[in-house]
């Protein structure tokens, strides 16, 4: 799977990469907030089979930007990460497919990346 | 005729009445000489002048000298002048000492009498003693100076006006409020120097006067009024407005109680600001001390994939992690003390009491794996509690603390729910019992205080203080006992009440 990451804390991009290499996915760019994200979103020739969000991030927020690359691209898998659970309601109402509080193991990031994979597979 | 078959009053019998009236009415007569000799002073103005204790017969004060009678310490020579100007002086009050020492209050009516045959002149008079009614305004004049001074020193600004509107008092605080002068408002209408507009919109706001002269009823003003000064400066003011009623309940005018609210105002806003800075401060730091432990706890997960750790190693690294789940569970806590200051951010929620207790304890089971949990539960069905999703960390606190408080491998806990005792049927009573080591008398009572730790296990020290802020808040009450009374050694028992559902309204 091509994994598109976005995220403000360049520790954890490594992270997520390392897991998603780990994991036999390529990391298919980066972005350090909402609005890089969504502008990358528009831009991509291919659009990528997962985005792992952050929240809380400059510029733009995590629920406002997977709001935009959503509206432009419904159904979309996103796997949104953030310390904060009071916006979980919020972000699971925009229909992402997992909300994981910070912090988490790397197994359980691990499951879900592969979750998405078998949904990606069989379609 | 009316008076048909009734016989005239003789002369004598006349004066005989007026005599009688004149003593009723407290009126008396005397004439004088224009040298102060007295001609004729009746018994009544004898006692009027409090001269019946010398001369017992009023009779013999004739020839006396009026001035030797009496002590006056005004002006002398006015009477006389006037009757000689005018023939005559009406309603004269003087104050005077009798001569026995007694102060009075006298009026006089006097005239000029010219005796036909010498030419001789007198002067009559008729005094009247009105000690009593001066005596009441004294009175009053010292109440009225009396509430002038209370309502001019106290720190409120105070307007009373009458019921046209027109103002009658303001106090120094009024006038600076105002930035009128008394002696500019007094006799003008309030709405002169009463400008009030909402602060947010700046349209004018309806004067409170007409409002208290419509309802009858004491009026606030309010929020955000501003009162516009004389010279333009703004005053944020809180107030209200009362009638003024007379004895018979008529509304006579309005009394207006103002204060500038400024202080207030800026210090509430320092507080506001102070807490929203520190709520910022809290998020920022558990957010980002978040996602330090994410960090953490990742590259540890990832250095356990890739490298063969050694048991010491493997150690090392268990405590690590455990440590970052403390910091990580320390922030929740932190977070939900914070909430639970804020009543309003609770939103009541149905919860199903037993199942809030198993799911717990299934949750506590992943948490210590190493331990054996059995978990035994009396509940009558159904059992809905109004409570809060912030009950799950009650739940947490209370049966986490039986696990990780109990030395032993094999725990058994047991909870069971029956109605509070006292409550009318309102509230739910949860029991939670373990067989741990107990809880030593002394610190039976300060359990529940913050930052007190217990055992050997080294949690927050916020736990129970946190479960014990959420039950309250909702209403309950929490304490803790011997499971068995008078056995420490024989475990505790956490009993908290909470409230039955009652349609999604917290207490």
């Amino acid at each position: 799977m091509k994994i598109f990451i976005v995220e403000d804390e360049t520790d954890l991009i490594e992270f997520y990469s390392e897991v998603i290499r780990m994991c036999g996915h390529e990391v298919m760019d980066t972005a350090r907030n909402g609005a890089e994200a969504v502008e990358k979103f528009a831009a991509f020739a291919e659009r990528p089979d997962l985005i792992i969000m952050d929240h809380r991030m400059p510029v733009m927020s995590g629920l406002d930007a997977t709001r935009e690359i959503l509206s432009m691209a419904p159904g979309i898998k996103v796997i949104f990460a953030s310390a904060d659970s009071r916006i979980e309601d919020e972000a699971r109402s925009l229909g992402i497919v997992s909300f994981k509080k910070k912090p988490f193991s790397l197994e359980r990031l691990m499951a879900n990346i592969e979750k998405v994979e078998s949904a990606v597979l069989t379609h | 005729m009316e008076n048909e078959g009734m016989i005239p009053l003789s002369e004598a019998e006349i004066d005989e009445i007026r005599r009688k009236a004149l003593h009723f009415a407290e009126i008396g007569l005397y004439r004088y000489k224009f040298d102060g000799t007295v001609i004729f002073m009746d018994q009544g103005a004898a006692r009027i002048l409090d001269l019946t204790g010398s001369y017992p017969d009023a009779s013999a004060i004739s020839g006396k000298n009026i001035e030797n009678l009496f002590i006056y310490t005004g002006p002398r020579g006015l009477l006389r002048k006037a009757i000689r100007e005018k023939g005559h002086a009406r309603n004269l009050e003087y104050k005077f000492t009798t001569l026995t020492g007694k102060t009075r209050w006298a009026m006089h009516d006097s005239y000029l009498e010219r005796d036909e045959k010498t030419g001789e002149e007198f002067i009559q008079v008729i005094i009247k003693d009105i000690t009593w009614r001066k005596n009441a305004e004294q009175a009053m004049r010292e109440r009225e100076e009396w509430l002038a001074t209370v309502l001019t020193s106290i720190g409120d600004a105070v307007v009373a006006t009458d019921r046209a509107g027109k103002v009658r008092f303001m106090n120094p605080v009024a006038e600076h409020l105002t930035g009128w002068k008394s002696e500019d408002i007094i006799g003008e209408n309030f709405n002169l120097c009463f400008k009030i507009i909402n602060e947010i919109t700046r349209e004018p706001i309806d004067n409170p006067f007409n409002k208290v002269i419509e309802t009858g009823h004491i009026v606030g003003l309010a929020n955000h009024t501003v009162l516009i000064a004389r010279d333009g400066a703004e005053h944020p003011i809180v107030d209200s407005g009362a009638p003024i009623r007379n004895t018979e309940g008529q509304i006579t005018g309005v009394v207006l109680v103002f204060r500038d609210d400024t202080d207030r105002r800026r210090s509430e806003e320092a507080v506001l600001r102070s807490k929203n800075e520190a709520e910022f401060y809290l998020d920022l730091m558990t957010h980002d001390l978040t996602n330090f432990n994410q960090i953490n706890i990742g590259n540890l997960n990832l250095l356990e994939k890739n490298v063969p750790l050694n048991e010491n190693a493997a150690r090392y690294l268990a405590k690590c992690k455990n440590q970052i789940h403390k910091s990580e569970a320390l922030i929740s806590k932190v977070k939900t003390l914070s909430q639970v200051k804020n009543l309003d951010a609770i939103k009541p929620v149905s919860v199903d009491l037993p199942r809030l207790l198993s799911d717990t304890v299934a949750m506590v089971r992943n948490l210590y794996p190493n331990k054996r949990v059995t978990f035994e539960m009396a509940a009558p069905s159904p059992c809905i509690a109004t409570g809060a999703d912030l009950l799950e960390s009650v739940a947490i606190n209370l049966i986490e603390n039986a696990v990780k408080h109990s030395p032993e491998d094999a725990i058994l806990i047991k909870a069971e729910i029956t109605d509070a005792k006292g409550a009318g049927g309102a509230f739910w009573q949860v029991r939670i019992e373990d067989r741990g080591p107990g809880v030593p008398d002394e610190m039976k009572r300060r359990i529940f205080d913050r930052w007190l730790r217990h055992g050997t296990e080294k949690g927050t020290g916020l736990g129970l203080s946190l479960a014990r802020a959420i039950i309250e808040k909702l209403g309950g009450g929490i304490c803790m006992q011997d499971r068995v009374p008078g056995d420490q050694s024989q475990g505790s028992a956490f009993i908290f009440t909470i409230p039955k559902e009652t349609g999604g309204q917290l207490p």
